[in-house]
């Protein structure tokens, strides 16, 4: 069965780590070395290992721990306020559309009787004088005041709505 | 972990956790990415943790998460961080300077896979145990220890100039 580990490889490591090997080595372990594949390997890796350490050692600009500290702490309140904003962004978005059914279905329905009021003020009625011509309109107008209302509020707030719910993105 | 901790701990571990990322991505920009990132999902976590090993064994768990996430994706430039592009045996007799030997590094651990290559600085970089490793790569120390052998063989081998780094 082939070794996968020998005893002295901790040592030996060690010897290399610190800057020991090989000219401050203890001479039996540089004579175990010289005999055992699985030293002699960590020698010629964890050698090379360390002389390259002395390149990755100095970075060209690790950045400074307050400026990392302080970017985490920015980027989690905004990555928390994304995350607290999604729900009421979804609210506005449902309440959008069910504001958009409602009136549709109520301008569907008062539209028809509006169109209907209309005819009646229309000129072919001879049978009708001013005076009667003048109160009819009138009660139109009263009758529909609320959907004059709701188109006026749904032209000024849609935009509106829809800004806040989407655009501030 | 409050500001004053985690400051201290930076201090103590970016510039390792740096090397070790730029060695296993061989690209020192993304080094300088990930770095961040990983403080940035290591606070994120804010786990407690027993030890201060705990902890970077954390942080190096993270780090090597990104590194071989980021190779996956490959964003990685093919240039390594000396510009080495193809393994080449230094001609014999040749006396190389230290630079040489650190090209010679780079180009003999792009021929390992990110793994072994992430393993073997670990080992020999951080002086990190095998279980330490093994907790870092999600990997159990039996597989580990197998797979740092050979590892550690084919880096030689490379290293000594051999044709392939195959296991002799």
């Amino acid at each position: 069965m082939k070794r996968l580990e020998c005893r002295f490889e901790s040592e030996v490591f060690r010897a290399v780590f610190q800057g020991r090997w090989p000219g401050r080595a203890d001479p039996d372990l540089a004579a175990h070395v010289a005999h055992c594949a699985i030293c002699s390997d960590i020698v010629t890796v964890a050698g090379a290992i360390e002389e390259s350490r002395e390149e990755t050692a100095a970075p060209p600009a690790i950045p400074n721990s307050g400026l990392v500290w302080w970017m985490a702490q920015r980027r989690a309140r905004l990555e928390a306020a994304e995350i607290a904003a999604r729900p009421i962004q979804a609210a506005q978005a449902i309440a959008l559309v069910c504001a958009a059914i409602l009136f549709c279905a109520y301008s569907g329905a008062v539209v028809s009787r509006f169109v209907a009021a209309l005819a009646r003020l229309s000129p072919d009625k001879g049978d009708l004088d001013i005076a009667a011509r003048l109160s009819a309109a009138a009660s139109l107008l009263a009758g529909h005041a609320g959907l004059a209302l709701a188109a006026a509020a749904v032209l000024l707030l849609v935009p509106a709505a829809a800004y806040l719910a989407i655009g501030r993105d | 972990m409050d500001e004053d901790a985690f400051r201290a701990f930076y201090e103590r571990t970016a510039r390792g956790v740096w090397a070790y990322l730029a060695r296993i991505t061989s690209d020192r920009q993304l080094a300088d990415d990930l770095l961040q990132e990983a403080f940035y999902r290591f606070l994120r976590a804010n786990a407690n943790y027993e030890t201060e090993a705990h902890r970077r064994h954390s942080l190096y768990r993270i780090a090597t998460n990104l590194a071989l996430d980021a190779r996956r994706r490959s964003i990685i430039r093919s240039a390594s961080i000396y510009g080495g592009a193809e393994i080449e045996t230094l001609p014999s007799g040749d006396q190389p300077g230290a630079a040489d030997r650190r090209a010679d590094l780079t180009r003999a651990m792009s021929r390992l896979k990110p793994k072994e290559q992430a393993m073997l600085w670990l080992a020999y970089g951080e002086g990190a145990s095998h279980s330490e490793i093994a907790a870092v790569l999600g990997l159990s120390p039996t597989s580990l220890k197998n797979m740092l052998f050979r590892a550690r063989r084919r880096l030689a081998a490379l290293l000594r100039g051999g044709p392939d780094g195959s296991v002799r």
